[in-house]
């Protein structure tokens, strides 16, 4: 009896395990961005000449293009140097897309695979049944050396989603419910395994397994409803730590206040909160349902006076989509501005790095103390549903 | 010989993310000195590494290091001269990223009063540790406290002085 973490792990290696145990595993695809290759270079050249594969690793130019700084363009250079030396053939340049969502929408990945990003929403990936974890950058100069890596098997903890994912509320509703549930920690070295009585969207499942490392998860992946994935599905009766029941009747439009990720409260209960900025995008909150939803909230209106909206398209072929569907003049005709694909403002590098005092209202997943720029700044987490409408109103609403 | 740890605590509390301990803004460099001016900035304000003695230890609650894999977190408390981390639990990939710089964190064992005796520890408090017995002592509290010892390959990446000394040495014995 397998759970689905376990069953993938056995696809990999040879030997039996149990929960605890420490295993070797190969890596079928390796990530790093513009942020995690400045050290995974660094780390890699002092133990290696040549990657173990060059068709399985991925350079993904995301957190800060077009450069900010002579510095960032100079790291840059570094990085296309490195990419072409070793000859690796999954470059992105920026404007191209988030990693997460670059990796989503690729076809070569497949279900069961087993990915390691040196970033820590690599679960993502998750959406698709595959096996994803993040790591940090000497880890991933062992993987770009070896090709392999090391992981303690570990006990899981299944969330069961109830009833049906209405227009009530939306995908990131339910993991903020679920972080106010378990705490940041509640997951920690653990395995996050989803399962819907209804089948969820690709966007919805890529929300909340890409939250997955905000409650400490190791793992987030979703159990898969398609017949040809079926065989990945954990078995009746395999081993889960803890069972945790949501049901979507009882859950309403959330809100993360700062400045952590559990301190969760219905935003029908939020005291009045004015907002400067109002952010949808990243890799959490910027795929085109979510654009979607908060275009039906702005059409034909404009934002509140006091507030500047950022529009972020977690891709390009999201924001080529946008376009398509007349989604891009709703933002531009309601006064937010767009920036190119990439992940934007959210870890505070620029494009809108909030100022003294400043209120942030954003469809990302961290509110961490100034995580977008001044440590006296507040960003509160929320659906594009909540961001389109508190960008309206002038304050936090839902 | 035994290998018995003596010095000075800096405590921290609860969820203490790699945010705070580098903030996102630094993180395009390879200079290693930089991590360490600006470690923990936002929470303790400018120059907070001349506080720190080498080997003084960072004491913390629950889940210190979540969130970014940023390794340069990890390095910001390293090059910070501290000698070991002690918490009620680690973000995962920090911790990882803890061991593979050849820094040992350890986990405190639960015990029914431990809250409140963590609550008792204060900043700047001498701390004797035993890492072989996992056990630490807080003599002017007379607290006792005990945590996991670091066993399996985390400790023989440690014990080689973190992960790339460790590849170093697996790569040449596979290429003899």
């Amino acid at each position: 009896m397998a759970n689905i973490i376990e069953k993938i792990i056995k696809n990999k290696i040879n030997s039996k395990f149990s929960t605890g145990d420490i295993v070797e595993i190969p890596v079928d695809w390796a990530m790093v961005h513009d942020g995690t290759i400045v050290l995974t270079r660094k780390h890699f050249v002092s133990i290696a000449n040549k990657v173990f594969n060059k068709e399985k690793i991925f350079v993904i130019i995301d957190h800060l293009y077009p450069p900010n700084n002579e510095n960032t363009a100079n790291f840059l250079k570094k990085t296309r140097d490195f990419v072409r030396e070793q000859g690796i053939t999954n470059f992105y340049e920026g404007g191209e897309g988030i990693c997460h969502q670059i990796i989503l929408e690729n076809e070569k990945i497949k279900a069961g695979d087993f990915f390691v990003g040196a970033d820590s929403h690599s679960s993502t990936i998750g959406a698709r049944y595959c096996l994803a974890m993040g790591v940090g950058a000497t880890d991933m100069a062992y993987i770009f050396a070896t090709g392999k890596t090391w992981i303690r098997i570990p006990p899981a903890i299944k969330v069961l989603i109830k009833g049906k994912l209405t227009n009530k509320i939306m995908s990131k509703d339910i993991f903020l419910e679920l972080a106010k549930l378990i705490k940041t920690d509640g997951a920690i070295y653990k395995g996050l395994v989803f399962e819907t009585e209804e089948p969820f969207s690709l966007d919805d499942r890529a929300t909340l397994c890409n939250m997955g490392i905000e409650v400490g998860a190791k793992f987030t992946i979703f159990e898969p409803y398609e017949k040809e994935y079926l065989n990945l599905k954990s078995d009746n009766n395999s081993d889960f730590e803890k069972i945790i029941e949501i049901d979507l009747d009882e859950v309403y439009p959330n809100v993360a206040c700062p400045h952590d990720i559990d301190n969760v409260i219905p935003v029908s209960q939020i005291k009045e909160t004015k907002i400067d900025v109002a952010f949808i995008g990243t890799c959490t909150g910027g795929r085109l349902s979510n654009f979607k939803t908060a275009a039906n909230i702005l059409k034909g209106k404009k934002i509140n006076s006091n507030v500047r909206m950022i529009i972020g398209p977690a891709s390009k072929s999201i924001l080529l989509q946008m376009i398509k569907e007349n989604i891009l003049q709703v933002f531009i005709d309601a006064g937010a501005i767009i920036i190119p694909p990439g992940c934007g403002p959210c870890l505070g590098g620029h494009l809108g790095v909030l100022g003294e005092n400043e209120v942030c209202i954003s469809t990302a997943n961290r509110n961490f103390l100034g995580r977008m720029g001044s440590k006296n700044s507040s960003i509160y987490l929320g659906s594009a549903e909540t961001v389109a409408k508190s960008a309206l109103a002038g304050y936090i609403i839902s | 010989m035994e290998n018995i740890i003596k010095c000075k605590i800096f405590k921290f509390e609860d969820n203490i993310n790699t945010d705070i301990i580098i903030s996102g803004k630094y993180l395009r460099t390879e200079d290693t000195n930089i991590f360490k001016e600006h470690a923990f900035e936002v929470l303790r304000g400018d120059n907070f590494y001349k506080q720190i003695n080498k080997g003084d230890v960072i004491f913390a609650k629950r889940n210190f290091g979540c969130g970014s894999s940023r390794e340069q977190a990890a390095l910001a408390v390293k090059e910070l001269g501290v000698s070991m981390l002690i918490a009620k639990s680690f973000g995962r990939i920090f911790y990882r990223n803890i061991i593979n710089l050849g820094l040992p964190a350890y986990i405190l064992k639960e015990n029914s009063q431990l809250d409140e005796l963590i609550d008792k520890i204060e900043e700047n408090d001498n701390i004797t540790v035993f890492p072989d017995k996992g056990e630490l002592v807080i003599e002017s509290k007379n607290i006792h406290l005990e945590f996991y010892k670091i066993t399996g390959i985390a400790k023989n990446i440690i014990e080689a002085g973190g992960l790339l000394n460790y590849a170093k040495k697996e790569l040449s014995n596979n290429s003899m």
